[in-house]
């Protein structure tokens, strides 16, 4: 049970004017408000986050987001707190591609939380955790399509150097189904099943769910991570997205922390392999498994065990906020 | 084990290599410390906070591990701050000679490789690399869970060496229906591996975390020995690596390469219990096959490694080596001491020098402290060089006699909008090292990176930081606002700020918090902060609640230039009230609104010197006026004004901004004035109304007007007034040289002097893990500038404009507003838009 008089106040790690991904914050706020009266939640950028303390007089203020930016400042916050007693907790979900900026928060947080497992660890700090990003089932919920697909494999995302050299070794494959690739900076003349087009958030679950596989390739590109050049463990949030949008996803294996997110062969796909990809493509061409069935069996666990509810119930399950 | 007084040991962990992929072995030696009985806590550092933290937590063991680009100059300080001292070092023998070079500074040498241990003579001792259960533990499967758990028949990740790519090649021949999972990144000094799979198959990485996951999930993982060395030293190490040890912990089966027998595994493993060892690609690939068919035999090895590993090679039995052989050294004999002949050597980092124009208090008190403490203290002045344009293009390190030590010539600019500049913080770096500072006094960063305020704290050197003005809170650093009116910081929103700076000078929105951010952690790194009152602490404390800490803060107000106190002269009697007006005469300190009270007093029997310069704007007023009543001195010398000030009965300090001391007050004090001062910052502050002065509210030239006709009514109030005050002055002067000593003493007795590396070293911030997106603090363009008749725009270092504005359309609406207020503007606004 929860503390009954537990007041939140979720803000930016930076501010607004910097922050391309203020929309996740709004879905960490529709978490605290499934299990905590929704009064009791609140939200504001960083700019107004020392004027919505004073108002609010928040027990946890959680900063979510990167430190990388300049103009991040938290003095105000943490002044704050020492005077009110509240915690200052740190959600960073730009691990570990930006973790040499860590240092402006390990000396003020109370708690740390990092989206990344193995980023979790390097932290010199001696409350921090692992909490993995999450997805919202009010903006990524999809039905499970009923009609055909329309699209074999779709994949939407950045053309960092590993994807660009995995779908190059795929390309046959690729060329032989309907694939969608959308996002900035793919070499179109070299990879002609790639758009340099960004999708809107608001329609990516509608692609997911009307593609018979997605592929989910990591990320291999850094801002600031020089200092431990730290390698992601933990899968990106958009494989929780997407989940929760229904898709059937092929994971390229770079690390089998995924295994503790969605069962293999049941609620995910994963390949090592060129061979395996394209047995996976055939296999699906001979209907020899249904995908509907891993759809269905992934978006069900996403809406399960990977919201942003379940995430700031651990959360707080780690704060001690949980009355037994 | 304790140390020589008995004490548990406080440990300081530092890795030598500032970046570094394989931290994580640090970490987990970090976590096998903290379980040591004889370890009372242990203090993971970075080079830049390493110092400070040694001395901060009182650490008596330095553990530097890993040995690859040990920074000496601050491992030095390290060393004899903890006084014993431990290197560990992890890449021998591919480092041998640079870590053998590193050794003399430590009491005891561990070597990864037994083969080196020699190189170190008495002091090295073998010491494998071991296993952490956080990162590395996995559960073993029983062997009817076989099919279910493993991923993969063969595992292997590793860097692509030759030696390791020719082989695994032949093993990927030798087998049609084998699930290899190869990891293989390769790297600029390395041969491509040319593997016939496709690139996107090896060339990935993982964390050393899932590396041990992958380990658990395969049936067999191979270890290949590295035969290559980019440095020229015995390519193979006698003794395996963390892998044998980690793999083993992951619960997998090892397959290890015992070609080369001078590798001792069998004094950490057993073959053919613990791991299958094998020769060549033929061995490998019978015993493979053997294995892959016998899972039951496959695992048993797999958990017997495991056990081994749990009871023998975790960090926590190599820190009970570790404490074992420190308890075996001789009691450490104490350094003889050289400090009682050692004048401390304080460094001023300041705007100027007394004497060099245009120089004002700072420099005046900066030289009263030089001149006054020289006995105890040797200073030495860094300033930027006036003499060359812009300012901060050259900057030169004076001795205590002002004679030129050296002087650095910079390529880059630094403006008013700089935080940082890589060259100037090594060039400080640089010269602090070399010229064995012990403490750095900031009296200003005008001219500087504003950076260069953060580097001592990477050496050790204590720093004291003097709030001269409010340079650390605004840009602005007299707090006048754009509208020409002190702005009330204290009281002021963000978005005031913002407006302010954006109306005033155009600078973008958002602009001013980075500012404040870096300030805040440069106030951060101080060690004393410096104000002359505690209403100017106050201040500085609520902008930086955290920074300004009261147990960091001195509260010292800033003596008169001139020690003496002048005999009370007898006033004339001719029944005029004389009234001085000491310092420039500008708009600053009042001169808009002094201007309409003299005019109004142009009759009465007052009359008014300016002991200072008068621009030519004030000058053409004066003259328009014909006040007659009005005289002008001209400048004076520093030290001369309480003279000069003698013969008058009142002073006039009415500053529209907050002073932060007032020099000149305390002169008129001296002289036996009664001051009159606008109520605003330390004027306000150190004025008794009516006891040791008067106070009226700032810009209001009528209440003066009424102040000054009532007191010449009251004279013999005022005789009085000045008596009581002249006595108070003797016992105040010599005060602030002996609490400002005892402050130096004081930081320097912090730092350790008894070892200094001589060092030419130089380094940045960034060096040092302190990174900036942007040098600048000016935000690139968000907001459009209202500032009129000011370019907006402004170069990086660089020469490139980061930011242009065009200001025309919004100036014009600026003004439209000022003149025909909102609803106009809104309804202008909807007439342009519409057309």
């Amino acid at each position: 049970m929860i503390a009954k008089d537990l007041r939140i106040l979720v803000t930016g790690a930076s501010p607004d004017n910097t922050n391309r991904n203020s929309v996740l914050r709004g879905y960490v706020r529709e978490g605290f408000e499934q299990i905590l009266p929704k009064s009791t939640v609140l939200e504001a950028p960083l700019e107004l986050a020392p004027l919505a303390a004073n108002l609010h007089k928040p027990d946890l203020i959680l900063c979510f987001g990167s430190a990388m930016p300049d103009d991040a400042d938290y003095t105000q916050l943490r002044h704050h707190c020492d005077k009110t007693g509240a915690k200052l907790i740190f959600w960073m979900h730009d691990d570990p591609y930006e973790f040499d900026y860590s240092y402006k928060v390990v000396g003020i947080a109370d708690y740390i939380f990092s989206n990344d497992k193995w980023a979790a660890s390097h932290y010199n700090h001696p409350n921090v955790h692992h909490l993995p990003l999450a997805a919202s089932e009010k903006a990524h919920w999809r039905p499970i399509e009923t009609r055909p697909h329309d699209i074999d494999v779709f994949f939407c995302g950045v053309a960092f150097d590993n994807r660009v050299r995995l779908i190059k070794d795929l390309l046959p494959a690729l060329q032989a189904v309907r694939t969608r690739i959308y996002g900035d900076w793919w070499p179109e003349s070299e990879i002609p099943v790639a758009i340099n087009r960004r999708i809107d958030n608001s329609e990516l679950p509608g692609y997911y769910a009307r593609s018979r596989v997605t592929l989910n390739m990591g990320r291999h590109f850094n801002y600031a991570n020089e200092k431990y050049k730290l390698v992601a463990s933990t899968p990106g949030p958009r494989t929780f997205e997407a989940g929760m949008a229904g898709a059937c996803q092929l994971y390229f294996v770079e690390s089998l922390e995924v295994c503790d997110y969605y069962v293999p062969g049941k609620e995910i796909l994963l390949f090592d392999s060129v061979l395996e990809f394209l047995r996976a493509i055939k296999s699906m061409s001979r209907q020899e498994f249904n995908v509907k069935d891993i759809q269905g069996a992934c978006q069900a666990r996403t809406v399960n065990c990977h919201t942003y509810r379940s995430r700031a119930q651990t959360m707080l399950n780690y704060i001690g906020s949980i009355q037994g | 084990m304790k140390d020589e007084v008995g004490q548990r040991w406080r440990v300081c962990l530092l890795d030598t290599k500032a970046s570094n992929p394989n931290h994580y072995l640090c970490i987990a030696l970090q976590r096998a410390l903290e379980e040591s009985p004889d370890v009372e806590k242990v203090v993971k550092v970075d080079y830049y906070d390493a110092v400070h933290e040694a001395i901060r937590n009182e650490c008596n063991l330095l553990i530097a591990f890993d040995g690859e680009e040990l920074r000496e100059e601050i491992v030095g300080r390290l060393v004899s701050l903890c006084g014993r001292s431990i290197l560990w070092v992890t890449e021998d023998p591919y480092e041998l000679d640079k870590n053998v070079r590193s050794s003399r500074l430590f009491d005891l040498v561990f070597t990864n490789d037994a083969g080196s241990t020699k190189a170190y003579g008495e002091k090295g001792r073998a010491l494998a690399l071991a296993a952490d259960r956080r990162f590395h533990f996995h559960r073993i499967p029983q062997a009817e869970d076989d099919s279910t758990h493993y991923r993969y028949d063969l595992f292997f990740a590793g860097t692509a060496w030759p030696n390791r790519v020719k082989f695994l090649k032949e093993v990927e021949q030798e087998f049609s229906d084998l699930k290899m999972k190869l990891a293989l990144p390769h790297n600029p000094y390395i041969p491509a591996p040319n593997l016939n799979i496709p690139i996107s198959e090896y060339d990935w990485r993982t964390p050393n975390s899932e590396f041990a996951r992958f380990a658990n999930r395969s049936r067999i993982v191979l270890t290949l020995h590295r035969e290559f060395s980019g440095s020229g030293n015995e390519p193979v190490s006698k003794t395996p690596g963390p892998r044998l040890f980690e793999v083993a912990l992951a619960g997998a089966t090892q397959f290890i390469d015992v070609s080369n027998k001078d590798i001792d595994i069998d004094s950490y493993l057993s073959p053919g219990i613990e791991y299958v060892p094998f020769d060549g690609v033929d061995d490998c690939t019978d015993k493979l096959r053997y294995y892959l068919e016998h899972s039951s035999e496959r695992i048993a090895i797999a958990r017997a490694s495991q056990q081994r590993v749990e009871d023998h090679h975790l960090y926590t039995h190599r820190v009970e080596t570790i404490m074992a052989e420190l308890a075996k050294l001789p009691a450490r004999q104490e350094p003889i001491s050289t400090s009682s002949t050692h004048r401390i050597k304080v460094l001023m980092l300041s705007h100027n020098l007394i004497g060099v124009q245009p120089y004002g208090g700072v420099e005046v008190y900066q030289d009263a402290i030089r001149k006054n403490l020289s006995d105890r203290f040797e200073f030495m002045f860094y300033v930027p060089d006036r003499a060359l344009h812009p300012l901060g293009q050259r900057a030169v390190l004076y001795d205590e006699h002002l004679n030129v030590v050296e002087d650095f010539e910079f390529k880059s600019q630094v403006t008013e909008f700089h935080l940082a500049s890589e060259e100037r913080e090594r060039a400080f770096y640089g010269l602090l090292s070399r010229n064995g500072v012990d403490v750095v006094h900031i009296q200003h960063l005008i001219g500087h990176s504003p950076s260069l305020a953060m580097v001592p704290r990477a050496l050790g050197i204590p720093t004291i930081f003097s709030f001269h003005d409010y340079f650390a809170i605004c840009n602005r650093f007299n707090l006048i606002g754009y509208k020409n009116k002190f702005c009330d910081v204290g009281h002021a929103s963000k978005s005031a700020c913002d407006i302010c700076l954006n109306a005033g000078d155009g600078i973008e929105i958002g602009s001013q918090a980075k500012r404040r951010a870096f300030f805040g952690r440069v106030l951060e790194t101080m060690d004393i902060l410096h104000a002359n009152t505690s209403g100017v602490a106050d201040l500085f404390s609520t902008i930086y609640p955290l920074q300004v800490d009261r147990k960091k803060l001195e509260i010292l107000g800033v003596p008169s230039p001139d020690k003496t106190i002048a005999e009370l002269p007898i006033k004339k009697s001719d029944g005029v009230l004389r009234v001085a007006i000491p310092g420039n005469f500008t708009r600053n300190k009042g001169g808009d609104d002094i201007i309409h009270a003299l005019n109004l007093l142009r009759h009465d029997p007052i009359e008014f010197t300016i002991y200072g310069s008068v621009s030519e704007h004030y000058r053409a007023i004066f003259a328009a006026l014909g006040l007659k009543n009005v005289h002008a001195h001209g400048s004076y010398k520093a030290g001369e004004l309480v003279d000069l000030l003698s013969g008058n009965d009142l002073s006039l300090h009415y500053s529209i901004w907050p002073e932060t001391y007032c020099i000149t007050l305390t002169e008129a004090w001296q002289a036996g004035l009664v001051p009159i001062v606008s109520d605003i910052g330390a004027l306000g502050e150190r004025v008794e109304h009516g006891v040791n002065g008067f106070k009226i509210p700032p810009e209001e030239p009528g209440a003066l007007v009424e102040l000054l006709r009532g007191l010449y009514l009251q004279r013999t109030m005022i005789a009085e007034m000045s008596e009581r005050i002249h006595s108070k002055q003797l016992s105040l002067i010599e005060d602030h040289f002996e609490r400002l000593g005892s402050v130096y003493s004081r930081l320097a007795s912090k730092k350790d002097g008894k070892v200094m590396i001589p060092a030419n070293i130089e380094r940045s911030l960034s060096d040092l893990g302190l990174l900036l997106n942007s040098p600048l603090w000016t935000q690139e363009s968000k907001a459009v500038g209202m500032a009129s008749g000011k370019d907006s725009s402004h170069a990086n270092v660089d020469g490139n404009v980061i930011s242009q504005i065009t200001p025309a359309l919004p100036i014009r609406a600026y003004r439209y507003l000022r003149r025909h207020g909102v609803k106009a503007l809104v309804k202008r606004t909807v007439q342009e838009f519409s057309k």
